[in-house]
């Protein structure tokens, strides 16, 4: 009898545990404010093929400094991670936090990732968003119709992770010194394709 | 029963007529309705497949949280008809209790995977693998029957290990500060699954399930041989300094090793038990010496050697052929090859290659005779 019950109690665990795993990354998932963010792709090519996009976030006020073979102390860092400025979703540029106490003052606090491309802790630059493989065709006409700019929703949570939401394009700025300063225009709503 | 195979029998005298009449009493009794089955299996794998590609072909259009409801229904109705059906599946058709438990583990599996897809969140693979390993390792070693479900649980722990310790390599092969905290960890937990030999040994004697128990423990020990292998391999060709390859690290697996095999030799009486331990104990301390030895070319081939002499000496003791074979025949490859690294300036010339390729002939011969004539009988009790 003590066998049939440990073997069953061995059945249930994992299913209990998968459940329970569920459960938490769906309660996870509901928290945490949306925002806008600008990104680029690896490879306009590339971008969309498989059952994902992967692409690079153009964090603006905090992009990425250019690799020139060397990795000088203290570049590309952000130690404390960054702080979101504007008001969610609207991004208007990212700052850097250069303490513990400005990070506990920021009110959208984004966590770096430990190992950046410079060695050190960076912010977020990579990101991966599961697409429909049916969506890639066109995702792929809508970047290649003109001038759009790819705008990742990302959920930031109180603990400073990011997870991306949904991927979208906005006409682009004229210029790009105003795509940093101020992403978000009148056009931006000009019914953007969405894919989930 | 082929009545052809009967009628030669009958023609070499190796049967007389009134066995072969038994033998096709026998078979007609208890022959099987193959074509019948063939045809129900036919029809109940054509619809199989046409529910998977219905499913298959609409899967993008359906909502994330339907896709993991009908997932989890599956490992739900599998898990139920193991735990309704599952004694009396294991004592009739071990293997389809085998087939299921592969079948829901690997479900489990796909699931993290599918819920990663669903909320858009990643993390490191080891991640899941360990949770994976925390949820379906008592399921599995509970009721594991054979070599499937004992290989799942095995590759799932090694590689598990291994992308966590990948994860952290930029600190481990950062010479200037080796942390020495994180290479004792990485080295530690890399060697762990050797711990799995010393308990499936001691279970063996103990459980019905004797063919799973004998799988996880073969492959832990040949998770150690291999790795101790390697690391000989490595150190011929460079020194060791630091990190994962330091003295400490070497140490550590030594004394792992060293312990499981004590604890295999204790846990299972016999030839069979005592080979397992002096091989896993000899492979610990391959590792340490390789520490000694490594830079050199000889000193590395020597002892690759050794080591694996000593598993042909262990392999003699408990009466594994396979496992002889195995050991004869790695040494010979080891020796070609350090023939090719002491000569190697002469292979530039046609009188060296003809010296070579007579050693080769020579090593090989030597081997093929020493493995004909010491092998031990067949016997697949290893």
């Amino acid at each position: 009898m003590n066998r049939r019950l440990a073997s069953l109690a061995a059945i249930a665990l994992p299913l209990v545990g998968l459940a329970g795993m569920w459960a938490s990354t769906e309660q996870w998932s509901r928290q945490g404010t949306d925002w806008l963010v600008p990104v680029e792709g690896y490879d306009p090519r590339d971008l969309l093929r498989g059952h994902y996009v992967q692409f690079r976030y153009a964090w603006p006020g905090a992009e990425e400094p250019a690799f020139d073979g060397a990795f000088p102390e203290g570049r590309g860092q952000y130690p404390f991670g960054g702080c979101l400025e504007g008001t969610a979703p609207e991004l208007e540029r990212v700052r850097k936090l250069i303490s513990e106490a400005e990070r506990e003052a920021c009110a959208a606090y984004l966590a770096p990732d430990e190992f950046g491309m410079f060695g050190g802790p960076d912010l977020p630059r990579e990101g991966r968003l599961y697409v429909a493989q049916t969506a890639g065709p066109e995702l792929e006409q809508e970047l290649r119709k003109g001038e759009q700019q790819g705008m990742i929703r990302v959920r930031l949570r109180s603990d400073g992770t990011l997870t991306p939401q949904e991927l979208t394009f906005r006409p682009r700025a004229p210029a790009p010194e105003a795509t940093e300063d101020s992403p978000a225009g009148p056009e931006a709503s000009a019914a953007p394709p969405r894919i989930r | 029963m082929s009545e052809r195979k009967l009628q030669a029998w009958l023609a070499a005298g190796v049967i007389d007529a009134d066995t072969a009449g038994r033998i096709r009493a026998w078979e007609a009794e208890h022959s099987r309705p193959l074509a019948l089955w063939a045809v129900i299996g036919i029809g109940a794998l054509a619809i199989g497949l046409g529910v998977i590609s219905v499913v298959a072909a609409n899967w993008e259009d359906v909502p994330g949280m339907v896709r993991l409801a009908i997932h989890f229904t599956v490992m739900l109705a599998l898990g139920g008809f193991l735990g309704w059906r599952g004694e009396a599946l294991g004592r009739d058709h071990p293997w389809g209790l085998e087939a299921a438990l592969f079948v829901l583990a690997m479900l489990g599996m796909a699931f993290f995977g599918h819920i990663g897809q669903v909320y858009q969140t990643s993390s490191p693979l080891w991640q899941p693998l360990a949770t994976w390993l925390l949820l379906f390792a008592p399921l599995l070693l509970l009721r594991g029957q054979s070599w499937l479900t004992a290989a799942l649980l095995f590759v799932v722990m090694a590689y598990c290990v291994w992308d966590y310790a990948g994860g952290l390599e930029p600190r481990l092969l950062d010479d200037r500060s080796p942390d020495t905290l994180v290479v004792a960890r990485v080295a530690l937990i890399t060697a762990a699954p050797l711990l799995l030999a010393p308990l499936a040994a001691w279970m063996r004697g103990r459980s019905i399930r004797e063919a799973f128990w004998k799988r996880l423990e073969q492959l832990a020990l040949a998770y150690a041989v291999g790795g101790a292998s390697l690391i000989v391999i490595a150190a011929g060709l460079d020194r060791f300094e630091g990190g994962i390859m330091g003295l400490a690290a070497q140490s550590e697996r030594a004394g792992l090793a060293l312990a499981a095999g004590a604890m295999i030799a204790w846990a299972r009486r016999g030839r069979s038990g005592e080979a397992t331990g002096l091989v896993m104990a000899g492979a610990g301390l391959a590792c340490f010496i390789a520490y000694l030895f490594s830079g050199s070319q000889i000193g590395g081939g020597l002892l690759f050697m050794t080591l694996w002499t000593g598993i042909a000496a262990a392999a003699l003791h408990a009466g594994w052929r396979g496992v002889f074979q195995l050991a004869v025949a790695m040494v010979a490859l080891r020796l070609i090859v350090l023939s090719f690294e002491l000569a190697s300036d002469l292979l530039t010339s046609g009188f060296g290659l003809i010296v070579a390729g007579l050693m080769i002939l020579g090593v090989a011969f030597v081997a093929v005779r020493v493995s004909r004539a010491f092998a031990p009988p067949k016997d697949d009790s290893e």
